[in-house]
Order: C-alpha cells, then structure tokens, then sequence
C-alpha cells in the first residue's frame, strides 16, 4: 500500500496534507502547523472545551453529519475523508457575525472570551442540528448541547440566555447538501495508509481488510474515537507507531435491531449508540445524558468504551444488567460471550491475540423486566463515577426471576455482585430479602478509598443504590424517580 | 434601569452627551471573543527560534533533594539548555507579599508538583519528554493531611498579613473537597 496525503475540506476547499505525524492533534495542527489559533488549548484532554471544533462528516443516508469534538485529541489523519469547521469558519462574506456569535455578543455571553470559541463552535453544531420549523431547544437540550464546556467566569447563564435568543434572529442556513457533494468525491475505495515521522496509521474500508490488517499488525494500536487514546499521546506522552483506524470500516458503523437484539457495530459513536439503547430503555436516559459529554459522545464510540474495560466505564454495569454480548472477531472467525465475561482482570480482557472486538448485541426488553441504572459522581456532567451501578430482574407472581446487577467502582474490573444476587433470586421481592441482599454486597465487593471516594462510601452507597432500585420497582406503591433523585425533577425550562 | 440613573441620563447636568451608566454595553472585546481573532499570549505569531520551556517538578510534597542527575534532560533529542536555582542570577524568590516563594527549587521541596529545574528544546513536544528523563533523589520529610482537630485550630494557617483583616473577617479553615 502506497503512502498518500490526508484529505479534508477545510476553510472552503479540500486540503491535502503530509508529513504530519499521524499522532499529531487536530488542535496542534490547527494552532502550531496552519496558525489558526481562534481554537484554544485550555487542557489537551477532552474536558474543557476550550478546543472545541466541528467535523463534518458523511452518513449511511449520503447526508453529513456535524458534530462538535474535541480537537485536543483527535489525530489529525482521522481528519481524511471529513469536513473540519473551526470559530474562524462562522462569520458572513461581508464580515456579519453568524447568529450565534452575535447571540454572544449581545447576551454578554463573555468576559475573558478563552472559552468562548469552544462555546460558539458547540452552539453552532446544535444550530445546525435545528430545521426550519424544528421547536427551539430548550433547557435541558441547552445544557447537554454545552455539558462539554466550561466557563470559570461568566456562570453560564449569558451563554445560555445566547443559546435561546440565537433562534430569534433571522436564519443562516448551511449547505449540506453540497458539503455531502464534496464529501463523496473524497470518498476512498480501498486502504488508507498515511506514513510519517516513523509512524504508521492505516485506515481500511471493510472489516474482512480490518481482519487481515489485524494479524499483519498484531502490534498496532487499535483507534476508534480516541477519547481515551488520545490522552496516551498528549498526556502519558507514549509512542504509537502503529494505529489501525476502524472508524471507516463500514460494516462497523451498523446500528440495527434485529428483532431480538440491538447489534451495534465497534464504530457507533456513544451518542448515536445511547439514542438508540435510550429508546429501547427510557431508564438509561439519565445514564445517558451524563456520560462524559456530548463531544466526547459525538467522537467515542460505545465498543470503545467496553473494549477499553475501564473499572470506571459507565457502559459495562448497565449493559451487564441488560445481559449484553460483545462480539469478538478473529480473521473471518467470529466468537460471542457474555459482557461480564469479557474482564478477566485490571485492564486485561479476554481478546486473544490478531482478535478484536466488532460489535455489542443488546437484548431487547422483556415486559415483566424491572431495569435501573444509577451513576453517582459530584458533577452531573463530566465527572468520572464513584460508583455507577445497575439492576435488572423479572417478578413472577412476587417472586424475583432473572436478577443481574453489576457495578463499577467497586473493583478492578466491572463486575456482577453474586453474593447479593444469590440473596434476591428465587425469593420475595420485599423489604427483608433486600436487607439481606445488602448485606451480602459486603461479601460481593472490596472496593478502594481514592480521591473520588472512600471504600466505606462506596460500599454503602452501593448498598443505597439497590434499596433505592427497591423503592422504585416494589410492587406496592413504587416511589417515582421525583421523590428519590434531586436530578429526575430537572425541568426542560 | 434604575429610575434616579434614568432621570440623570435624561437630564444631565453638563452637555447634551448621554451618559454611559445604565445603558447595556457589550465587552470592548466581545466581537473579537466569538471570531477568534482576540489575541492571547499563545496565539501571538512567534519569532524564529523561538525555543520552548518545560518544567521538572517535584514528585514529593516535603523532602529534602539529595542529588538531582539532569545528564539524560541535557542529551535529550532537541535540547538547548537546563536551569536549575544555580542558574538564576538574582534572588531565587518570587514571593511577593510573604516572600516565601523560590522560583526553582533549592535543595528543599515543599510541595508536590514544585519547579525543580526547567528545561529548553525547539520543541514543545520535545521539552516535555526531555524533562521526565531527570533522576531524582529525595530524602522524605513529614508531609501530612492536616487532621479535623489541627484544621479546628488553624495550626496550619499563615497568619493574615492584614492585621485588619484578621480583626473582622477569621480564616474559617474551610474545608475544599
């Protein structure tokens, strides 16, 4: 395979670029390589949104998507075959603020302006996202378009004053349309190889050429969204020689419910991925809504986070409890296990070598199941849990059938709790089978003190958790999400 | 707007220039904020040459610094030079009300994360990389968390440089986290 140039449209024109390390950032080569430095750098590591650009991508329905990412840790060579859009993008030929910058501008959405362009370029996306004719988003929708950015000085509430008024002033329209058109001309049949500075980054189109790559390349690291990768390269400062990008690989990118489960393909990315799961179970709304942050949604894929195996990751207890099954892929040999069986220990998976993971499949609800996923963590967006847990059981005729919980948190990987389970299954779904189970969670889990969290907090806010479960799905007068979380009340403003 | 601010707007005493109080103005730098193009340090184009500086910092929070072997800092790929406190050539102190405050750290590490020695490469990049390649020794002295009841008696509370400060307003002793 013959080294050739990364392509991507960029300031109105396709850009071709070489000689970038492909572990060279977005954000680098936006304010180092071409000085556009309107993008700023406030924590190289996805947090802050100082960073925040918009990429511009095409879909399976030949339409673009526009997302908001952050540029910190995105490697530039993902870049090929998209569209990328930054504040400097936004203003009118004539020199007239684009609505959402003026919006800004008269709600003194700013006061130092360092986040300001993070903020200009997450609003943008979701003004974009708006048709004509589309309600104006509300609160909530606000928050979570914004839950990616962080301002220490105005308080957000200009910002969001902003967000509402920048719907009243008269529309700029984007031309998707013709932005799909340039897209699909750069659209590749075969391979993408891109060879700089002793680095390697390859870019397949199918995942029987993913296989293959897999065994020549048994070394390279493989890249999805690189939420988690990037920050090995700004922060741990590693070398990567070698990255295998699945993100092109288009059976990856399949999203379908095949009437038993939800297959969903190694390269979704979480937001579409949680849209989708959401709508199957309306209880992993909130789970779903303070997962990381839209950005990271938007470039993060959920196979990502199950494949990184996280003792922290926010996916793996929910889906546990749903009885997920990832599916794991070797040459043209495809193998399936149940999630939980997927961690063997701290950071080690049950991958065999050339294997990888391709998919998730996710059982469709069950009508007599009881599900609940709960996340604790001092920020309500982008924080990293304390304990996250979740619980799923069926009740025949009172009796508990089924039960699966797991948490993480609480060890070294995510894990079920079977002491606690074996207390519940078979038994009455009442007060004192749940104190017992309670009790056993103290046999199931001994878990760490760390700055997040003491062990004795942990072990009794786990505890909490499955008699808040308990509260909210007994048979006799279940409480509402209102009356047991500060969080279920948020009105949509 | 506050209807006596109104009235002296109406009314002004001196000229007929309307005065600016009471009236919504945005940020003088408000439209150069949401473009991009207000310019921060970082965004000021560089000269030729320009090197870049990385800092060595302490992994201990109280220590002594027994040796400090910055030999693989200088062979590293792309390195200028390295200071450490020898190199500075006025008072290796920044503090500017307590005094307290050395910019490099001599020999004495007071907290986690102290500048130890500073490092120059042509790179960011390679500045970074070249700072962890230090090898330090430290000697550890105590370092602990301030218990409730030393946190009760502020045992470990500067006392206020303002004297009238102290009179009025107590350090609370608050506790963050």
């Amino acid at each position: 395979m013959e080294t050739r140039n990364i392509r991507f449209y960029f300031r109105g024109s396709v850009n071709e670029m070489e000689g970038h390390a492909p572990t060279r950032t977005v954000l680098q080569f936006l304010r180092e390589d071409v000085h556009c430095t309107g993008t700023k750098e406030g924590c190289a590591e996805g947090d802050c949104g100082a960073c925040t650009v918009v990429v511009g991508e095409l879909n399976g329905h030949g339409g673009v998507d526009l997302r908001a990412v952050n540029a910190c840790i995105q490697f530039l060579p993902t870049l090929d075959g998209k569209a990328l859009f930054t504040v400097e993008d936004l203003q009118q030929p004539d020199g007239a603020l684009h609505p959402v910058q003026q919006a800004l501008v008269d709600a003194h959405g700013s006061q130092c302006g360092f986040c300001t362009p993070g903020f200009v370029m997450s609003l943008w996306a979701m003004y974009c996202a708006q048709a004509p004719g589309d309600t104006a988003p509300g609160r909530e929708a606000i928050n979570d378009a914004l839950s990616g950015n962080l301002c220490r000085c105005t308080g957000y509430r200009p910002i969001i004053d902003a967000a509402r008024a920048m719907f009243d002033m008269p529309r700029v329209a984007f031309d998707r349309a013709a932005l799909a058109d340039t897209l699909k001309g750069l659209a590749r049949a075969d391979t993408f190889t891109c060879d700089a500075a002793g680095q390697t980054f390859l870019a397949p189109r199918s995942l029987d050429e993913l296989a293959r790559l897999r065994l020549e390349h048994p070394d390279a690291r493989i890249l999805a969204g690189s939420t988690d990768v990037g920050l090995w390269v700004t922060k741990q400062l590693r070398e990567l020689p070698e990255l295998l990008y699945i993100g092109q690989v288009a059976e990856l990118r399949e999203l379908s419910n095949d009437g038993g489960h939800l297959y969903i393909g190694a390269a979704v990315p979480l937001q579409d991925a949680y849209e989708a799961l959401v709508h199957l179970y309306p209880d992993l709304h909130e789970l779903h809504r303070r997962f990381a942050s839209l950005p990271i949604r938007n470039a993060g894929t959920l196979v990502g986070n199950l494949a990184n195996g996280s003792p922290i990751g926010d996916s793996m207890p929910a889906l546990i409890a749903l009885g997920a099954r990832i599916v794991l892929r070797r040459e043209r040999r495809m193998r399936e296990i149940p999630l939980e069986d997927f961690y063997i220990a701290y950071q080690k998976t049950a991958l065999t070598p050339g294997e990888f993971v391709q998919a998730v499949r996710v059982p469709l609800p069950v009508p007599a199941q009881r599900f609940r996923a709960y996340k604790l963590s001092k920020r309500y967006d982008q924080d990293i849990s304390a304990v996250c847990a979740a619980f799923a059981l069926q009740l025949d005729q009172g009796i508990v059938r089924g039960v699966r919980m797991a948490f993480g948190g609480l060890a070294a990987t995510p894990r079920r709790a079977q002491q606690a389970e074996h207390a519940l299954e078979g038994r009455p779904w009442n007060d004192a089978t749940v104190a017992r189970a309670m009790a056993a969670l103290k046999d199931d889990f001994e878990p760490l003190s760390d700055m997040r969290a003491s062990s004795a907090y942990r072990t009794t806010a786990a505890q909490n958790l499955l008699y808040r479960y308990f509260l909210e799905t007994r048979e006799d007068t279940p409480l509402a999400p209102r009356q047991t979380s500060v969080f279920a009340s948020a009105g949509t403003g | 707007m506050d209807t006596q601010v109104k009235d002296a707007v109406a009314s002004p005493t001196r000229s007929a220039a309307p005065s600016a109080a009471g009236r919504p103005l945005p940020h003088e730098s408000a439209v150069l904020h949401v473009s991009g193009t207000a310019t921060y340090t970082d965004d000021i184009p560089e000269l030729r040459g320009t090197v870049y500086c990385a800092l060595g910092l302490s992994g201990k929070a109280h220590a002594r610094v027994l040796s400090m072997d910055l030999e693989a800092v200088r062979q590293a790929a792309g390195v200028v030079a390295v200071l450490t406190a020898a190199d500075i050539p006025g008072e290796n102190n920044g503090g500017p009300v307590l005094h307290d405050d050395p910019l490099l750290a001599d020999g004495l590490v007071q907290y986690r994360g102290q500048p130890l020695f500073a490092v120059v490469a042509t790179s960011s990049d390679l500045a970074r990389r070249a700072a962890r390649l230090a090898r330090v020794e430290y000697d550890a002295l105590p370092a602990t968390r301030p218990s409730r009841q030393k946190r009760r008696e502020r045992a470990y509370c500067r006392p206020c440089a303002c004297s009238a400060v102290t009179q009025r307003l107590p350090c609370l002793g608050r506790r963050i986290g």
